[in-house]
């Protein structure tokens, strides 16, 4: 009886293995295959005005959004406000965004807001905050040293050089600025700051530093109309910006590789919204001068290969 | 260490295996082998597959590389189709003087805008000579100092494709620019009746290139990529992060690779690398496909292998227990028959079957377990008959003994006139001999037996001139009780040699009968000499000398023939001490005639 009991048993489980042997070749293999990490959201902020500027870095962050499963969502504000920018911030926190990439509009309302808040993990380009999980961008004391030295090179100490603050709220290029200024005075240059960037004044200087594109444009077009137009020196690339550096427009051109610093942001911004570590990122800054546009390595700087 | 660790191990198997049963061994020995089998061709046919899995990947590369050359190919034909028409169709034979082929460039233009930026003809020193759909150059743009320039008039046999670059030679309307292939030859130009060396340049457009490459699929992960002669890229699917410095290509060493496929080990990763060059332009397609990407050990394999190995090992442990069973149970069965049969009980009958050998066996046991019995039985009734014979020889020493003493009494009697007496013994003679034979039987009444010791005393008392009395007493429990015939008179007969001989005629021999439980006692005493104690132990010992005179054969035979008869607990005892006299008591179990009849009590031989 014991025997026939075994038996029964023995054979209900070479039945099981059995069917276990079919089931494991029917199974689709997406079912075994454990699933990728998830989707995460990523709300980009830019500032007003800052869509053509930034075209290159939303490449690269698309391009990190498809390497890493985010999905980016590119919001851009309505007025130059600080305060818009956090309360659209926070609004991207209450929807359930995993993370979120900053351009900073006002870094001293970003980093109030930042200050203990933990609702949603924040990746800054351009102005490093105080609070954000990480930032990518050039380093703003030697970017502003290089293009002090570069103007230096043009423009006599006793020639009148401007500094344009065009955003005062924003941190990075307040310290770039700042680094100039004191390569400047170190040089022996009176080095003026201005918040305002008049035709008077650029016909009036010497040498116009600029330390965004958005700026550098508009000093750039501005000096184009100028009889006696300055040397204009900037940080940062834009198409008009690489067009107006051919021409000579502009003098010289601190810049960085775009597309890397959108792939870059997003990747530590998907890391942070993964719980994964987070790390800030310099990246690497080459001096462009007038008519050097088209040498090798700046054409793949300048010019990116798929538009 | 490991050697006897080795030995230990050894040991502990001999020790399993010699528990182990028949069937338990052939299981375990089937279902080892088979499972060692089972995974060695396993093991051969993964490895197998994963060899040929990595050769298909390979073929399959190779076939998109070969379908991916076919379309660049065709596609860089077509350029270069341009390009040849332009120089044999609109410039060779053409006097630039009488009228420049713009529109004609125009045309070519438009008919293939989806490739091309521009048609451009060079002087021999970078002037612009004509040019479609874009005429006028860049304030400052210089193509004689360009690498696609000062190539085509240094090589002038060949068309040259240069790496991709941003088109910097024409103003654009809206100030875009185009990354572009160069294609450029020496052309001779006709002016004015002249020949002069020129340069014909044909930008393609670099996003031909990348339509053709960017849907190609290798594997899950793998990808293609282009190099030119020198390692630059032409194209790769994450070329702006390759440019950003983000990513990294081991492009310089697969331009040296030959054609066909490659493993090669970059940052961490081996990779499977094939590669097709080009033709004409010095490129080399390159295809990579990670190792990993190639293995077989996908989620749904390994749970396959998993389950068809846990399958197949229990299906084997399963039919090889069945098997094993089967061919052990014959001889396991034939086991516990033998077994049984040791035992002392009947060898059981067991069915016929197993397997040849096995059969053969059991009728072997069988047969010799036949056998065994028969000789047993035949030893038994030998052992029988012998302690028969023995027991008849024992008995038949009495009777010639006695009778030579009785009858020279008798004689001595009648001589000396004592016809009283000589009647009495005479009497007491016959009814002797006749309790004597008994009609053969070995076993008599107590009371026959105490009958034939009181006419035995009867003789010798005529015999000894009544020198001593005599005496029977016994209990009434022990009426109707059977012993063992002629006990009793040999020790009558040691008493009266070694008792009463010596003694005047105040001689006393007592016969007692008692019963004890099972047991029946006789003492047979006498008031005679006696012996001590030592010497009285020492009658019966076999080793010993029998004593020159008297009846000491007589007293063993008793011995020996109630041990025979009934086992060593029962016999003859002797109590004595130097003049006091002795007792010889017979120990029997108690006899009915049941019990005579039907043969042995417990215990006995």
């Amino acid at each position: 009886m014991k025997k026939k009991g075994d038996t029964a048993w023995q054979m209900i489980v070479l039945g099981l293995l059995a069917a276990a042997m079919v089931v494991s070749l029917m199974i689709p293999e997406s079912l075994l295959t454990p699933a990728g990490p998830k989707r995460v959201e990523i709300s980009i902020l830019l500032r007003q005005g800052d869509s053509a500027v930034w075209a290159t870095a939303r490449q690269g962050m698309e391009q990190a959004a498809e390497d890493l499963g985010a999905e980016l969502r590119f919001l851009t504000l309505e007025a130059e406000e600080g305060a818009d920018q956090v309360e659209l911030l926070r609004r991207q926190a209450d929807m359930g965004v995993d993370a979120a990439v900053v351009i900073p509009a006002d870094c001293a309302a970003l980093e109030q807001q930042l200050d203990g808040w933990q609702a949603l993990p924040v990746v800054t380009l351009e102005s490093q905050v105080e609070g954000a999980r990480a930032f990518v961008g050039p380093s703003d004391e030697e970017l502003g040293r290089l293009l002090a030295e570069q103007a230096a090179r043009g423009c006599a100490v006793s020639g009148e050089v401007l500094l344009w603050n065009a955003f005062p709220g924003c941190a990075g290029p307040a310290r770039r600025l700042e680094s100039a200024k004191a390569a400047l005075e170190a040089a022996g240059y009176a080095p003026r700051v201005c918040e305002k960037l008049t035709a008077e004044q650029l016909e009036q200087a010497d040498a116009v530093l600029c330390f965004e594109p958005v700026s550098l444009e508009q000093a750039a077009a501005l000096a184009a109309q100028c009889e006696t137009p300055p040397r204009v020196y900037g940080a940062g690339v834009s198409s008009t910006v690489v067009a107006a550096l051919e021409t000579g427009d502009i003098a010289a051109v601190a810049a960085w590789s775009d597309y890397a610093a959108g792939y870059l942001a997003v990747s530590q911004a998907v890391n942070a919204a993964r719980r994964q570590p987070v790390e800030s990122k310099t990246l690497p800054v080459t001096l462009v001068q007038e008519g050097e546009t088209y040498d090798q390595d700046h054409q793949k700087l300048l010019y990116p290969v798929f538009p | 260490m490991l050697l006897r660790a080795l030995r230990e191990l050894r040991s502990r198997f001999s020790r399993s295996y010699e528990r182990m049963s028949i069937q338990r061994v052939i299981s375990l020995t089937f279902t080892a082998v088979a499972v060692a089998g089972a995974l060695f061709i396993g093991l051969s046919l993964t490895l197998r597959y994963s060899a040929v899995n990595q050769k298909m990947q390979a073929q399959a590369s190779q076939q998109v590389l070969a379908q991916v050359n076919l379309s660049l190919d065709n596609h860089l034909r077509r350029i270069m189709r341009v390009s040849d028409t332009v120089y044999y169709r609109l410039l060779k034979n053409a006097d630039l003087a009488e009228g420049l082929p713009t529109d004609s460039l125009s045309l070519l233009y438009e008919e293939n805008r989806d490739s091309l930026v521009s048609i451009a003809v060079f002087d021999s020193d970078g002037n612009l000579v004509t040019g479609a759909p874009l005429s006028e150059l860049k304030a400052g743009a210089d193509p004689a100092s360009q690498g696609w320039f000062s190539t085509a008039l240094g090589q002038i046999e060949n068309i040259h494709f240069s790496t991709p670059h941003v088109q910097d030679l024409f103003q654009t309307a809206d100030g875009s620019y185009h990354w572009v292939i160069s294609l450029s030859r020496q052309v001779q130009l006709t002016r004015g009746g002249a020949s002069e060396s020129g340069v014909l340049l044909v930008d393609m457009s670099f996003s031909g290139v990348e339509q053709i490459c960017r849907n190609t699929s290798l594997g899950a992960d793998g990808y293609l990529y282009i190099v030119d002669a020198n390692g630059e890229l032409i194209y790769h699917p994450r070329q702006q992060l390759i440019y950003a410095g983000l990513v990294q290509e081991n492009n310089l060493a697969a331009s040296r690779l030959s054609d066909g496929t490659h493993w090669e080990k970059f940052q961490g990763e081996r990779r499977q690398v094939t590669v097709k060059t080009v033709g004409y332009t010095g490129w080399k397609l390159v295809g990579v496909v990670p190792v990993q990407g190639l293995a077989v050990t996908t989620a749904q394999f390994v749970l396959f292998v998993a389950s068809v190995l846990l399958f197949s090992i229990f299906l084997l442990v399963f039919v090889n227990g069945r098997l094993s069973a089967h061919i052990a149970d014959p001889i396991r069965r034939l086991e516990q028959a033998v077994r049984q049969t040791g035992r002392g009980g009947e060898m059981p009958q067991v069915p016929e079957e197993g397997c040849y050998e096995v059969r053969r066996l059991e009728h072997s046991i069988r047969s010799m377990v036949s056998t065994m019995r028969h000789l047993m039985d035949d030893i038994i009734q030998q052992e029988e008959d012998k302690r028969r014979s023995e027991l008849e020889v024992l008995q038949s020493q009495i009777n010639p003994h006695f009778l030579y003493n009785t009858l020279d009494s008798v004689i001595w009697l009648t001589e000396s006139g004592r016809y009283e007496d000589s009647i009495r013994m005479v009497t007491a003679l016959g009814r002797l001999f006749r309790i004597s034979l008994s009609r053969g039987k070995r076993v008599i009444p107590l009371d026959s037996e105490l009958d034939h010791a009181g006419y035995y005393m009867t003789i010798q008392r005529i015999r000894y001139k009544n020198k001593f009395t005599f005496e029977i007493s016994r209990e009434t429990d022990t009426a109707g009780l059977y012993c063992l015939k002629l006990i009793i008179q040999p020790l009558l007969e040691n008493a009266i040699y070694h008792g009463m001989a010596a003694e005047d005629d105040d001689g006393r021999i007592a016969v007692r009968v008692w019963r004890e439980g099972d047991d029946v006692y006789i003492d047979v005493t006498d008031n005679g000499l006696g012996m001590l104690p030592e010497v009285a132990a020492s009658l019966l010992d076999e080793s010993r000398p029998l004593p020159a005179k008297g009846s000491g054969i007589g007293v063993r035979n008793v011995h020996r023939r109630i041990q025979l008869a009934y086992g060593p607990r029962y016999g003859l005892e002797f109590y004595s001490e130097p003049d006091e006299g002795t007792t010889a008591r017979i120990h029997l179990p108690v006899l009915t005639q049941l019990e005579e009849t039907g043969g042995k009590k417990e215990g006995m031989a």
